[in-house]
């Protein structure tokens, strides 16, 4: 915790006395150049309607416009509606969308644009991953050319922040027609760049649209994605001048990056969780008792250490530090083996219990497993690992095929989307089985709520009951680190991870 | 000659059969829905079906099989489910990658382990011998990406001489094709080279034994020309087995190399599939390289065939 402070601290000096990169500076902007950046990992489908691969949300974000976008604080910012009302006590949403919008192919886009959208991600033959964000819209009205009206089934405040996301990405309807299912390799969106080759597993390139409604946006002419999956390549890919920015670095290169002259590196909470998914409907852990035990008995901050380098912070409900939502208040998550041990006595296991582990098989995963499994044995808890392949282990969990898993979650914007599907008897991931009626009214209310300290009050109790139900044991919010070369400028930071590129530019050298 | 390659053509088509076979339903018991894989967690029942019934994931596998393999003998395996690419096409376009560090990397190992290992078998026992043998142990043992990261930080985070990843295609420029090649072909290579030298050093001991080398050598051949003509192609039989053995290993460890080097070939277009689960295109690539492995097992007998007459009239 101390640790963790201190790094939140060191944090707020460094914004404070460096902005550089928190916002853009002073300095004059150049036009042009080519900014290369190293990806973890190849795209899947250019179609935000059917993506489910973060890393396709990396590239949508400078294709795509999107109707609402987040700024560093998760407030919503207008993109492509430049405003909104919430009439009818929260069940619809007016949009006054931008004029003078043009999709890369030409075609303008308008309120039917937004409806055709909406209709096309709701489609069940289209058979899109959005369908069940945008599950609460019932009905999409274009008033006029310019004004598009959404109503909703009922009251659902993070209904903007999932906007802000694929399911508020405006593809052309015209391109869908013409290309059809090729459409996933051919992208037409109103964003910044457009898109001119993707040679799969060697690289993607994406060029500036003159026809972007921003003036003056963006900065650069051309931006070329290039998958390197191994994490020391993509380090040494970046050490040695052959990418620009690079998006994912492993925990222990951090220093090193540091270190490395000509490069830049930012550190700010993220919006992931990490954590153990109990299954509450068989024993031992349909015992809360037993589930308490284990919360007791794992040492959080001893995880972040070893396994992260430090880096992020412990977690002790679904909420990062990166989140209004957090309860940063609460205490009562520190290591206790005494207390983990009177919690097995009342669950009736006073000398301990086994169970198996399923996780997946990765080495940061297994590290952090198997120091849960010697602060486990402390308390005479034996714990069995079992590591899976990840498809194998995400089946074994939507069968609820397990004891205990081990999972993490990228994570939303809106506190609603880290909480909700976890910890709702009725929540799509509720994998666990957990179900408590004022864990449920709490989420629902919290959802509905439009203020926001309201909200965070209701999230404090949230965090409250999920500590004393114990239904998962959170572990760890990771860190969002960026590194990238110091003649790239302009970038800015944002908890979500996204490398939005209208404003960022290169220093000539 | 001809009836013999004849007569092994058609002793694989079982083969292949067997193998298709094999592939298919491989991937239909992978763990893991691909439906869900693809949705994404929060998907609906609702939804998954309308998915698996729209790629005809919900009929009888028998029925998925017979139209898999009818497309199949005409060279159409179906389309990516992510990016709709034809599966072929996406083979196709990442072979000339593949072949092109196969090539260098078969390459890579003969320079190395044919000098080496005829010298150490010459001299047996010399300082030579004794560090080809090091060189074959370390260079089998050592785990095919660990030697990848190590050329990596030694060539080009140290002496930046060469790039840590990428692939410029032989078309755009050759210097830059040869040097994105350089260290993933040593990396691929090496292992081979180290029991081809073992192979080639052994056979040749074998061979320089033999009474007609003694007879050669008695007739007062050069030094040369008795182990260059007489001894090293009786040699060479047996390192042209392991050699074309070796080769399916070799495809398999492409996939390492090209998923460390970022290279766009076969390799890693199987493991991106695998991990994004699109059936087709594992399918597809299994399929492709197992015909890969039936052919340069062919290949092997032919050329093992021309070097040894024996083997043909058996």
């Amino acid at each position: 915790m101390k640790a963790w402070r201190t790094l939140a601290m060191m944090l707020a000096v460094c914004a404070l006395a460096a902005p550089d990169w928190t916002a853009v500076p002073a300095q004059a902007q150049v036009r042009g150049g080519t900014i290369r950046i190293g990806m973890d990992a190849d795209n899947t489908t250019m179609d935000p309607h059917r993506s489910t691969a973060a890393v396709d949300r990396q590239v949508y974000n400078n294709i795509y416009g999107k109707l609402v976008d987040i700024d560093s604080k998760f407030g919503i910012v207008p993109q492509l509606a430049q405003s909104w009302d919430v009439k009818n006590g929260g069940l619809t949403y007016v949009f006054k969308l931008r004029r003078g919008v043009k999709f890369h192919d030409g075609t303008d886009f308008n309120a039917e644009s937004v409806k055709w959208n909406f209709d096309r991600m709701r489609d069940p033959a289209l058979a899109s991953p959005r369908r069940s964000e945008i599950a609460p819209v019932k009905d999409v009205k274009v008033v006029d050319p310019s004004t598009v009206e959404i109503a909703l089934s009922a009251p659902f405040t993070p209904f903007l922040s999932v906007l802000s996301d694929r399911a508020g990405m405006m593809v052309s309807r015209a391109a869908v027609e013409k290309y059809k299912d090729d459409f996933a390799r051919n992208p037409v969106g109103t964003g910044p760049f457009r898109f001119v080759e993707w040679v799969k597993d060697d690289h993607l390139t994406l060029r500036r649209f003159d026809g972007y409604w921003e003036k003056g946006l963006p900065h650069l002419d051309e931006v070329v994605y290039r998958p390197i999956p191994d994490s020391s390549v993509r380090f040494t890919a970046m050490r040695t001048g052959q990418i620009d920015f690079m998006h994912q670095i492993h925990p222990k290169d951090v220093a090193a990056a540091k270190a490395e002259r000509g490069l830049r590196v930012s550190e700010i909470p993220s919006l992931w969780w990490q954590g153990i998914h109990l299954n509450n409907q068989v024993a031992p852990f349909s015992a809360k008792a037993l589930r308490q035990a284990i919360w007791y008995a794992v040492d959080r901050p001893v995880i972040q250490r070893v396994v992260y380098y430090n880096q992020g912070g412990p977690a002790w409900s679904p909420f990062p530090p990166s989140m209004w939502a957090q309860d940063r208040d609460f205490t009562d998550w520190r290591r206790d083996p005494a207390k983990a041990r009177a919690k097995l006595a009342e669950g009736g296991m006073p000398n301990g219990l086994s169970f198996t582990i399923k996780g997946w098989n990765q080495p940061t995963q297994v590290q952090e497993l198997q120091i849960i499994q010697v602060q486990l044995k402390e308390i005479g808890v034996d714990m069995k690992i079992e590591l899976l392949e990840f498809g194998k282990l995400l089946a074994d969990l939507n069968g609820h095929n397990f004891v205990a898993l081990r999972l993490g979650w990228s994570g939303r914007p809106d506190p609603d989307g880290n909480a909700h599907v976890f910890l709702h008897s009725k929540g799509g991931l509720n994998r666990v089985r957990y179900g408590n009626p004022k864990m449920d009214e709490l989420l629902d209310q919290a959802r509905s709520e439009a203020d926001q300290a309201k909200r965070k009050a209701l999230y404090t109790q949230v965090t409250r009951l999920g500590a004393e139900d114990a239904p998962y044991i959170w572990l760890h919010h990771d860190a969002e680190v960026k590194v990238w070369a110091e003649q790239v400028k302009g970038f800015e930071h944002i908890s979500d991870g996204m490398i939005r590129l209208k404003g960022v530019w290169l220093e000539k050298r | 000659m001809l009836t013999f390659v004849g007569r092994r053509l058609l002793a694989t088509i079982p083969l292949l059969f067997l193998v298709s076979l094999v592939v298919f339903s491989f991937v239909h018991v992978l763990p893991g829905d691909p439906a869900v894989l693809f949705l994404g967690e929060e998907a609906t029942p609702e939804t998954l079906a309308q998915f698996r019934t729209r790629l005809g994931f919900d009929r009888p596998l028998t029925a998925q099989y017979a139209e898999w393999l009818g497309g199949a003998l005409q060279g159409n395996l179906g389309r990516s489910l992510r990016t709709n690419q034809p599966v072929t096409e996406a083979i196709l376009q990442r072979l000339p990658v593949t072949l092109e560090l196969l090539a260098a990397a078969l390459l890579v190992s003969l320079a190395i382990a044919i000098p080496m290992g005829i010298v150490s078998a010459v001299k047996r026992n010399s300082g030579v011998d004794l560090m080809s043998t090091v060189f074959a142990l370390v260079g089998f043992s050592m785990p095919n990406f660990w030697l990848g990261l190590i050329l990596i930080y030694v060539f080009a985070l140290f002496l930046r001489w060469l790039p840590p990843s990428g692939f410029v295609p032989l078309p755009a420029d050759l210097a830059d094709n040869l040097r994105s090649l350089i260290l993933p072909a040593i990396t691929l290579g090496t292992a081979l080279a180290a029991l081809v030298t073992r192979q080639l050093r052994s056979g040749m001991l074998e061979v320089l034994r033999q009474d007609y080398v003694r007879t050669a050598q008695a007739k007062g051949l050069s030094q040369r020309l008795v182990v260059g003509k007489h001894a090293l192609k009786n040699a060479l039989i047996a390192v042209v087995t392991v050699v074309g053995l070796q080769i399916g290993g070799l495809l398999g460890n492409t996939i390492i190399t090209e998923t460390l080097f970022a290279l766009p070939g076969v390799g890693r277009l199987m493991i991106d599939a695998i991990f994004s689960r699109d059936f087709f295109i594992v399918q597809g690539v299994i399929l492709f390289l197992a015909v890969g492995y039936v052919l340069s097992n062919l290949v092997v007998d032919v050329v093992y065939s021309y070097l040894d007459p024996r083997i043909r009239l058996r």
